[in-house]
């Protein structure tokens, strides 16, 4: 048998419990927004290759 | 009953509990991967843009010397875009699992972007071993398999 006076204390915990543990859990780290769809590394790749297969391309003088 | 359907409220509470922490390490990871190869992009994107002028004016017509000039830049290039392309994965199951709950995208993609840092790791000079293989870390313990190529 429990004494009464456990019971309401396993009560009282029960109910005070989630709220405790609620406000001591850390916030939940946020998720960062994606990365650029192309990376500075590819545009300068894209870039500079572009630029020198338009310079060969030019007709000479 | 009663006590079944305690430990069926409780199993419930635990998993539940088990799905938050592991969503909270699958962003923590992401997050970290993504300002890793954020840093790995500026570094390389500044050799690429001084190597390739190099190149082009010592190989002014010659495009298969060009080429040969910036195998190690190409190399670097490529292995980068395959772990960009990998943390878009990711990010993607990321923002499924926090929406929906679905999680199943999840392991998949973490073993692809992991799989991506390891070819990227093979590249790339040793000082960018160990944040890379910090990265890398939580997404093995993901316990997923790449069974697509990022």
């Amino acid at each position: 048998m429990i004494p009464a006076w456990l019971r309401t204390l396993a009560q009282a915990l029960g109910i005070l419990a989630p709220p405790v543990i609620a406000a001591l859990e850390p916030e939940p780290p946020k998720l960062d927004p994606p990365l650029p769809d192309e990376s500075q590394t590819e545009r300068v790749r894209r870039e500079a290759d572009a630029a020198r297969a338009a310079r060969l391309k030019e007709p000479k003088p | 009953m009663a006590v079944s359907v305690r430990s069926l409220v409780l199993a419930l509470a635990l998993t539940a509990c088990a799905g938050d922490t592991a969503l909270r390490a699958g962003v923590a990871a992401s997050n970290t991967l993504g300002a890793v190869l954020t840093a790995v992009d500026g570094e390389l994107a500044v050799q690429q843009q001084r190597d390739r002028a190099a190149a082009d004016l010592a190989n002014p017509i010659d495009s298969t010397a060009y080429g040969k000039a910036l195998a190690v830049d190409n190399a670097r290039a490529d292995a980068l875009s395959v772990a960009w392309h990998a943390h878009g994965l990711l990010h993607v199951a990321l923002a499924i699992w926090q929406t929906s709950g679905d999680s199943s995208a999840w392991p998949n993609a973490a073993a692809c972007a992991a799989g991506a840092l390891k070819g990227l790791a093979a590249v790339l000079p040793t000082t960018w071993s160990e944040p890379l293989a910090i990265a890398s870390a939580p997404l093995l313990a993901a316990g997923g398999r790449c069974t697509v190529a990022p």
